[in-house]
């Protein structure tokens, strides 16, 4: 076992919209022990919940009936969280990701300007009509660790 | 999530008061739309303040909501505002942008500490 993993965790889930704040809370309880202000801790709830809800509303258009894989990896400085979906995937990644671009009424199109303004890297792989994943990390103690690099 | 309503007067101009409570994401996003809807069509009051302290978490569909709202008080010269909210919803309001259309209370932690200005 790779000893620099604190924690790790691999869980599926029905696209229901009840499970978006089950996946937060899996979240909030897994890194409520790092070391992370109150601030960052609900910026990442925030994060998760974005790529949940674009897996039920995009990915699955809305049916409830289909599985949602989240994957953690909680290492010392840093954690990883990958959110999976085999919906319809996404055509433009580029486009979708643009602030302001929403393919639903009343939606802000701010997900994945959340995720980015609130996780220090965010990926996103997809296959059109194979699903999409997209990989939230987050630096813990992104000041220390920045400080001892310019060292 | 839960939502009761009052109607206040301030000054010359009457409010609907919509007291809010829990989280407001995709899950009740709907409901809370419809709840906010319903009670605007009846009460034909055209100035709604969402009392957001006791909301504890907010995402992009419960802003969106918001905005929703916003732009069906603003098509009838009407108003929102937004009062209580604590700092994590605080700062997903200033991120949404939601605080340049909506006039929204500043969370008295912050600017007690100075990251805002009162």
């Amino acid at each position: 076992m790779n000893e620099n993993i604190y924690n790790k965790i691999s869980m599926q889930f029905l696209s229901k919209s009840e499970n978006v704040s089950l996946a937060r809370i899996v979240i909030s309880s897994l890194i409520s022990t790092r070391d992370i202000s109150m601030a960052e801790l609900d910026e990442i709830k925030v994060a998760v919940s974005e790529a949940v809800t674009n897996s039920i509303i995009h990915g699955y258009r809305g049916r409830e009936d289909c599985m949602i894989e989240m994957k953690v990896n909680v290492a010392a400085e840093q954690m990883i969280i990958s959110i999976h979906d085999d919906g319809i995937g996404i055509d433009d990644i580029e486009l979708a990701m643009r602030p302001g671009y929403s393919t639903l009424g009343e939606h802000m199109g701010l997900g994945f300007a959340f995720m980015t303004s609130f996780m220090d890297n965010v990926e996103v792989q997809s296959n059109v009509g194979r699903g999409t994943t997209v990989i939230l990390s987050k630096n813990f103690n992104a000041s220390v660790a920045q400080a001892t690099q310019a060292i | 999530m839960q939502i009761s309503f009052s109607n206040k007067k301030y000054g010359n101009s009457v409010w609907l008061v919509a007291k809010i409570k829990g989280e407001i994401d995709m899950a009740v996003a709907g409901d809370f739309r419809q709840k906010l809807q319903d009670k605007m069509d009846i009460s034909n009051c055209h100035n709604l303040l969402l009392n957001m302290r006791d909301v504890t978490f907010i995402d992009s569909s419960g802003l969106g909501v918001i905005l929703g709202r916003y732009r069906q008080m603003a098509a009838m010269g009407g108003k929102i505002a937004i009062s209580g909210a604590k700092e994590n919803v605080y700062r997903l309001l200033l991120a949404s942008g939601l605080d340049k259309i909506i006039q929204i209370d500043k969370p008295e932690s912050l600017w007690r500490t100075g990251e805002v200005k009162k």
